[in-house]
């Protein structure tokens, strides 16, 4: 693969599934496609998933083909580990400065085997199953991980060398450094996706300190049939909860976070948890506590309500705090609103419905204008979705704004779409070296 | 029950000061952050409610409204910033109006400008008056009750006294009464026919909870209570109210032992003479109270000192002048020969000491009475009707 000065049509920033949506509807087009993420794989935060609402069709299954699709598109040139240092227009298009991350592994050479994470000894949290399983220094970064291409975390590494001795192709390479290069390009679709609200960001609910009050994403690897565990158990001793909590509106519509907007995903990401632990766990009984329940989606309510038959337990009131007794059980506080009195309930294993927010630091090279909820800005919702401030830039996915998988793709097409009539009146005037 | 939603309800509270009040969404947060409230009692959500729908006679008639100390973590943190323990301070405000028979009181509560230009007037007013009184300016030893004369202080003080006295009995019996009328009680529920004994209650009311602070010191867990025990929010209003009836009780234990003819009052002594002992030590206490409560006001340190209602200040600086124009004259006791400015001083000291007096039954001091009396029906725990109605056979 070479490095030199690259012309595109499209640089796509991010190989989420919105990200991917978009580059496959732009290849599928006839345009010239570069796609750049900054892990090691492409898929996004979707192949982290167990399945999806409100249909409960496998994640793996409807993004493991869009990766390959990626990967194979013959218009789509896939840039992984890549991050985007800056951007400038030039030529009447945008000069993408990008600096490729050292994955001490020639991509060109590994035939993601796997020997080397066979020899590896060092164990790691795996970010992947959002630390709750381990994997290798070196490794694949999963297995069904786009490109098939191990890659080395020197944080770990105590350079024992044992990887490089068992590679048959010779591919580890201890002395790679992160090589800069370029890509010209006459429109950019940012799909940058999204962050959690930080586990931790309220105190009341135990800052992060408590060992069985998770995150969904947590909760999604444990319900995942790739996730590390094959079956739900609770982090802190490894048990079976027989009673889970949801803790609706954790991570959104509290000013006292800074994220007053709600973010669309939790209420339906909760009730389908429920359903798949009801699957998994039959005789655990599930507790959702919530202020509103916002199912606003095509199926949406029909979903609500079958969980209320499947016998979840939906409680209206604001958790208002979080502590735990002395076996590690969370305890929650609330007031059930429609009875008028305040109770402290024990419960295994504590979800906080955490919200969606920016990607820390997604916006430095592009510095693309953000709106009041520090997603990037869109000055005419309604006439041009996907269009930012910037001419020529197009966004998509929960890059502009908190959104679920449905809607991701919808964005995702509408951002191709405008990228693509973008092209073609560019290219009328635009001279090509 | 059918209930119509009065909207002017709200719009009047607001004239006290709440704001953010229609932002609240009932969540439920506020109540269950609350580390007062138990299967009882309902608040600060259910009092919002209420001034939502505009149930007057059942945010009036809700003694929830007194157990609050204004701690302010429903406040902080309150997904929706709507304020709750704001509202819980201006829900106060309004039923001191309502409580009290002169609508005067509407003018400190409501329009605090105006509130603080009348104290401010009667302040005037009395020290005209006693200027008016003035006899001999004695020019070696201070002898205050030489200028004004002491029949004169003692008669007036007591029949201000006696005054306020009638008109606070009268705010409690409507206390009282909208309580009963609500909770489904008889006035005899308040001391027979109830889950406790009445000097049970009392006891725990007012002397444990209302004197000794017991809950607010022990329950109110926030920051602010965690801090070093002479910064701490409980302690500095307990200095104030220590400080307060410590002087109290010095100024009395004065007049006594002048009545039974052991010490005249007004005459020198020295400072560990027990009245004089406890008064000093009292004004310390109460004038590092009350400065402190200033400055938190001042300097909007947390969500409970954020939304001060000019009627806090007014009652805030009068207490300060009182105490500090007391300190002055102290000091000049000691002084050799007799200032001219201690006399001047002790005429101030007295107008704004009957001021604040006179200001009691109709101003946020107020809220000394109704905090006890609504902390004895707390730990009464009247029997109502509804509990005493023989079960339904349906």
């Amino acid at each position: 693969m070479s490095l030199d000065n690259l012309h595109v049509d499209a640089l796509v920033v991010g190989g989420g599934i919105a990200g991917m949506q978009s580059a496959l509807d732009l290849g599928d087009q006839g345009f010239q496609v570069a796609l750049v993420e900054c892990e090691p794989s492409i898929g996004g935060k979707m192949i982290t998933l167990s399945k999806v609402f409100p249909t409960l069709d496998c994640c793996s299954c409807i993004t493991t083909p869009k990766m390959s699709a990626v990967a194979h598109h013959p218009n789509i040139k896939l840039f992984t580990y890549c991050d985007v240092q800056s951007v400038q227009e030039a030529d009447g298009g945008y000069r993408v400065n990008l600096v490729q991350k050292p994955r001490y592994v020639d991509a060109s050479k590994c035939t993601g085997c796997r020997e080397c994470e066979y020899a590896c000894p060092i164990t790691v949290p795996s970010p992947f199953d959002r630390g709750l399983g381990a994997y290798r220094t070196i490794r694949v970064p999963f297995s069904t991980a786009v490109p098939q291409v191990a890659v080395l975390d020197m944080d770990y590494c105590i350079l024992c060398g044992k990887c490089e001795k068992v590679c048959a192709a010779k591919a580890v390479d201890f002395n790679q450094q992160p090589e800069p290069f370029e890509i010209q390009a006459s429109t950019l679709v940012v799909a940058s996706g999204f962050e959690l609200t930080p586990l931790g960001a309220k105190k009341e609910y135990g800052g992060g300190k408590l060992r069985n009050v998770i995150d969904p994403l947590m909760m999604e690897r444990f319900l995942a049939p790739t996730g590390p565990y094959g079956r739900v158990l609770r982090p802190g001793d490894g048990k079976e909860p027989t009673s889970i909590a949801y803790v609706q509106c954790a991570g959104s519509r509290d000013t006292t976070l800074g994220i007053e907007y709600c973010s669309r995903v939790c209420c339906m990401y909760a009730i389908k948890q429920a359903m798949l632990i009801s699957g998994a766990l039959p005789l655990a009984e599930i507790t959702i506590y919530y202020m509103d329940i916002r199912t606003f989606g095509k199926g949406y309510e029909q979903f609500y309500q079958n969980a209320q038959a499947m016998g979840v337990e939906f409680i209206r009131g604001k958790v208002a705090s979080i502590r735990e007794d002395d076996d590690q059980n969370p305890v929650v506080k609330v007031e059930l609103t429609e009875e008028g009195r305040t109770i402290e309930r024990t419960h295994d294993l504590v979800v906080l419905s955490l919200g969606m927010v920016p990607v820390p630091g997604s916006n430095t090279a592009l510095n693309l204008p953000l709106g009041s909820d520090k997603f990037i800005a869109i000055p005419a919702p309604n006439a041009s979705p996907c269009a930012t401030a910037h001419p020529g830039i197009f966004v998509t996915g929960a890059a502009m704004g908190p959104m679920d998988i449905v809607d991701s793709i919808v964005t995702a097409s509408s951002a191709a779409a405008a990228a693509s009539a973008y092209i073609r009146e560019h290219k009328k005037e635009a001279v090509y070296a | 029950m059918s209930q119509r939603v009065d909207p002017e309800l709200m719009k009047e509270i607001k004239q006290y000061g709440a704001v953010g009040l229609e932002k609240c969404i009932n969540c439920g947060n506020c109540t269950a952050i609350c580390s007062l409230t138990g299967e009882g009692d309902r608040f600060p959500r259910h009092m919002i409610r209420l001034a939502q729908l505009g149930m007057r006679d059942e945010l009036l008639g809700s003694k929830e409204l007194w157990l609050c100390y204004n701690c302010g973590l429903c406040s902080e943190t309150c997904p929706q910033g709507a304020e709750p323990a704001n509202l819980m301070a201006a829900a106060r405000c309004y039923a001191i109006t309502q409580y009290a028979p002169l609508k005067i009181s509407v003018l400190f509560c409501k329009h605090p400008v105006i509130g603080g230009l009348l104290a401010t007037l009667m302040v005037i007013f009395f020290s005209i008056f006693m200027y008016g009184e003035r006899e001999v300016m004695h020019p070696d030893d201070l002898e205050l009750f030489g200028f004004i004369p002491y029949e004169f202080i003692h008669n007036a003080g007591l029949a201000f006294m006696v005054l306020v006295g009638l008109i606070s009995a009268l705010t409690i019996l409507t206390m009282m009464r909208r309580i009963a009328k609500i909770n489904g009680l008889t006035f005899k529920n308040f001391f027979t026919g109830a889950h406790k004994h009445w000097l049970l209650a009392f006891w725990e009311g007012v002397v444990v909870q209302s004197l000794w602070q017991k809950r607010y010191r022990e329950e109110c867990d926030i920051e602010e209570n965690r801090k070093a025990w002479y910064i701490s929010k409980w302690f500095v209003h307990a200095a104030t109210m220590w400080g307060f009836l410590g002087l109290l009780f010095a100024t009395s234990l004065n007049f006594f032992l002048d009545i039974i003819g052991v010490k005249e009052t007004g005459t020198f002594v020295q400072l560990w003479y027990p009245t004089r002992l406890i008064g000093t030590l009292s004004g310390l206490l109460f004038m590092y109270g009350v400065t402190v409560l200033l400055y938190k006001r001042w300097k909007a340190v947390d969500k409970a000192h954020s939304f001060s209602r000019p009627s806090d200040y007014t009652f805030l600086t009068l207490l300060w002048l009182a105490g500090v124009t007391g300190f002055i004259i102290e000091i000049a006791l000691y002084l050799p020969g007799a200032p001219t400015w201690a006399y001047w001083m002790f005429i101030f000291h007295v107008a704004v000491s009957i001021t604040l007096l006179l200001l009691l039954p109709i101003t946020k001091f107020a809220h000394s009475i109704y905090r006890m009396v609504a902390l004895y029906i707390h730990a009464l725990r009247p029997i109502s009707k509804q509990e005493t109605a023989p079960a339904s056979t349906d």
